[in-house]
């Protein structure tokens, strides 16, 4: 209780001041809302371990007790980017918030393998977390969203490799996220939040059929990985297995044009 | 006489102006690739503007960057693979193929003391092999298609190393990293070039006619007006003529377009005929292509891909070719291959 009413606190201190401008530099802080949820626990971890710092963001990481008061801040400009439960956020999609998903986040696992099924079969939805982006006011160039997930990936290696260390560097800020299971993916899974869509009964009639993609936004997500895997050499096994899971349209013929630029 | 020059490149430009003015206007987006050439022949030898349709060419630096183009309205119509379109479509995306770009062009390289044992017209010689590959790639998708027709279990017989750019692929193969690697064009023919490497086989030879880029445009907009980009595809399939008719001025233009050395051009358009530059919607190849993606497990998900394939204005621009042309071999030859594979 003592831990949200701190949360609620500095949320509350945050909101107060104003809104981040839309061309925002990487020098002024890129603010990031969380929940006590072990599904956030790579963006804290990617705190802890200084990764935003080491690709250039310096980012304050806000605490909230509510993940309605993120969405809220994340759509009035009082946030760059949020960790977010999963229905909250499609919820508020399908209601018309200027949100977009750019990475996967972590969900609790299933205690039996029931619950498992049950959602792949398009069934009750387990809870989870994404990284949303704001569209509005408070919303930040493309170059920065792919830094902030490139930290992401880095967080999801280090737990991966060092899971006793990487746990304990957040224990603090997230306790017993490790007793609690938490199944941790950076990935934005197009196609997991579209089974959730339909299992919500979000996709109403007369919406158009894209209109879950287009809040979706996997560009992000497969930009950072590439410019990880090209910087490691494509050896890290860690990076080339979320490489093998992810669908990302290939970069065709003039290879890498963009980057360069 | 100044006076004279000023007002003859006046009236010049106002009757060009004139000319283009009131016609429907279409934006169009392309990948710079030899084989996306047919554009660029229908604008440099009038067609577009003779068929009645205003062409603005944009070109993009990769299929995601166009697409993305596409579907915020910044483009009417536009060539970006094959992969690209049929992700943006299942996922939600209002496209239709309307018609093509390329097919084949995809290559399979390996190093020169390499090359005897890749030999033979068997897929089998690739069984055990680490082949280098961008993943989601047409070459990726149509070799795993051609495995998969040839019985070999290719997720179990080959490993596959997936690379971000084609350029890295050469690379690994160069550098002896894997046994081959499959690029596109203009790659083979560079890595030939610049790093003495060698294509071992086109993939066409174990799987023709197969699908690489399609032409794809708003499904909303290809209803309202089909007559728009009936002539749109009218240009293209006398561009497509004139390809196959006039290989030294087209390698010219190709060439202007894309600023690529005019042998490496000429040399796969016209010597290796690695890809053919055809505008069928070829719809048969555009089902297999998906299939082959879902075979390779990169979709989960069901979707009746075939609803975004048009191939009626396609068919009725190409009549109207024809009508004015009934004898012309190239035409007829272009109706037997539409009956066939669509």
């Amino acid at each position: 209780m003592k831990r949200y009413s701190a949360a609620m606190l500095i949320a509350l201190f945050v909101l107060t001041i104003a809104p981040l401008n839309g061309q925002a530099k990487t020098s002024r802080p890129v603010r990031i809302g969380y929940l006590d949820h072990p599904g956030a626990s790579l963006v804290v971890l990617a705190e802890v371990a200084g990764l935003y710092k080491s690709n250039g963001l310096e980012a304050a990481l806000v605490p909230f007790g509510d993940g309605a008061q993120v969405l809220a801040a994340l759509e009035t400009g009082h946030l760059a980017f949020g960790a977010v439960p999963v229905e909250q956020t499609l919820g508020r999609i399908g209601a018309g918030g200027g949100l977009n998903i750019i990475a996967g986040g972590g969900r609790l696992e299933h205690d039996d393998m029931v619950g498992e099924l049950d959602e792949e079969d398009g069934g009750e939805p387990n809870s989870g977390i994404v990284i949303v982006a704001a569209t509005g006011p408070g919303a930040l160039d493309k170059e920065i969203q792919v830094r902030l997930v490139t930290a992401l990936i880095q967080a999801y290696q280090c737990l991966k490799k060092d899971p006793l260390k990487a746990w304990r560097q957040i224990v603090e800020l997230v306790p017993d996220a490790d007793q609690r299971h938490p199944h941790l993916d950076p990935d934005p899974d197009f196609w997991r939040l579209k089974r959730l869509w339909t299992a919500l009964g979000l996709q109403k009639e007369g919406m158009k059929r894209d209109f879950l993609s287009s809040h979706v936004n996997e560009e992000i997500y497969c930009d950072a990985l590439d410019d990880l895997l090209d910087a490691d050499g494509r050896k890290d096994p860690v990076l080339l297995k979320l490489n093998s899971r992810a669908v990302c349209v290939p970069d065709c013929c003039p290879t890498k044009r963009k980057k360069q630029q | 006489m100044k006076k004279l020059v000023v007002s003859i490149l006046f009236l010049t430009t106002l009757a060009g102006s004139a000319f283009g003015a009131g016609l429907p206007k279409l934006r169009v987006g392309y990948v710079p690739e030899p084989a996306h050439g047919l554009y660029f022949v229908a604008k440099e030898k009038g067609y577009f503007k003779e068929e009645g349709v205003d062409v603005d060419l944009y070109q993009f630096g990769s299929a995601a960057e166009g697409l993305a183009a596409l579907k915020a309205e910044k483009l009417d119509v536009g060539t970006f693979g094959t992969t690209a379109p049929l992700l943006f479509t299942s996922k939600g995306s209002e496209f239709t193929f309307i018609g093509g770009m390329m097919i084949g062009g995809q290559a399979i390289i390996t190093r020169p003391e390499r090359l005897a044992e890749l030999n033979g017209k068997n897929l089998k010689v690739y069984k055990g092999k680490k082949i280098g590959l961008v993943k989601l790639s047409t070459g990726d998708v149509i070799f795993k298609g051609a495995l998969k027709k040839a019985g070999i279990d290719y997720k179990k017989d080959l490993n596959f190393v997936e690379f971000g750019t084609v350029a890295a692929v050469v690379e690994a193969v160069k550098k002896g990293a894997v046994d081959a690697g499959l690029v596109y064009p203009p790659h083979f023919s560079l890595a030939e070039k610049n790093h003495g490497l060698k294509v071992a086989h086109y993939i066409e030879e174990f799987y023709p006619d197969y699908t690489c880029c399609r032409i794809v445009a708003h499904t909303r907009q290809v209803n309202a007006d089909p007559e728009t980009y009936k002539k749109f595809l009218a240009a293209l399939i006398r561009a497509y003529k004139f390809y196959k008719t006039n290989p030294d001025e087209t390698v010219k233009i190709y060439t202007k377009a894309l600023k690529i050395d005019e042998d490496i051009i000429r040399n796969e358009t016209y010597v290796k005929r690695v890809a053919d530059s055809n505008p069928d919607p070829l719809r048969k190849g555009i089902l297999d292509f998906w299939q082959h993606i879902r075979d390779a497990g990169y979709i989960a998900t069901e979707y009746p891909i075939d609803k975004h394939i048009n191939t009626a204005i396609y068919k009725q621009a190409l009549d109207r070719v024809i009508k004015k042309n009934p004898k012309d071999k190239t035409y007829q030859a272009m109706l037997s291959f539409y009956k066939k594979n669509n």
